[in-house]
């Protein structure tokens, strides 16, 4: 694929993440803020996968699936908690 | 040729990808509200990250593209129960919050009910009470 594409893509999706930690910062409350996470992980996944296909280091790969795998436990586990439960209950 | 047609189809892919997730951040900055602002982010933002990791395919390196597909998979399986997670505990909360808000007001208007009977010559009647002359 021709860099200036992927270089394009990198800069909308910092932006994004940029709104992104401006949304987090503004949430009134635990849940939103755990949304708001949610939607920056994500973003994160297609920044690395975008920096993989620019350097074409298949590794980056790896990492956004340690990433999401990390998300997903987290995000289970602090709606856990603040509902009043333990994460295993 | 093939390889051009797999480039574009990269590129096309990015640039779904892109707008997706553009429409979505600014749904989430621009709702109101948990439950929309979840639906924003949890549908769209899947689409997105799966389109960019689509775009794999404009690599054509085999390591690539089994790596982004273990991560779309990947996502694709774990976003909805994330999302349906946060909507179950957001809506337990509203409803036990309403609930003991019911049961205040049950228990304030119990109170006002009984407190003629009980103590009608106490000074200290709530000045809510409905008909404390009889």
């Amino acid at each position: 694929m021709p860099e200036i594409v992927i270089v394009v893509a990198l800069v909308c999706v910092v932006a994004m993440l940029a709104v992104g930690a401006a949304v987090l910062l503004r949430a009134r409350d635990v849940l939103e803020r755990v949304v708001a996470l949610d939607l920056l992980t994500v973003i994160c996944v297609m920044l690395l996968a975008l920096l993989s296909y620019l350097r074409e280091v298949s590794y980056y790969l790896d990492a956004a699936l340690a990433l999401a795998a990390l998300s997903f436990v987290a995000t289970l586990a602090a709606v856990k908690s603040d509902g009043g439960g333990g994460p295993f209950r | 040729m093939t390889a051009t047609a797999l480039e574009a189809l990269g590129v096309a892919l990015i640039a779904l990808g892109i707008a997706t997730t553009a429409v979505t951040v600014y749904g989430v900055v621009r709702m109101s509200g948990l439950y929309t602002r979840l639906q924003a982010a949890s549908k769209a933002s899947m689409l997105g990250a799966v389109a960019i990791l689509a775009a794999s395919v404009g690599t054509r390196d085999g390591a690539t593209i089994a790596r982004a597909v273990v991560v779309a998979l990947f996502l694709l399986l774990t976003t909805p129960v994330a999302a349906h997670a946060i909507a179950q505990a957001a809506y337990r909360r509203d409803r036990e919050a309403s609930r003991s808000s019911e049961e205040e007001a049950a228990a304030e208007a119990d109170a006002s009910r009984r407190t003629p009977n009980s103590s009608s010559r106490s000074t200290s009647r709530p000045i809510t009470a409905p008909n404390c002359d009889s």
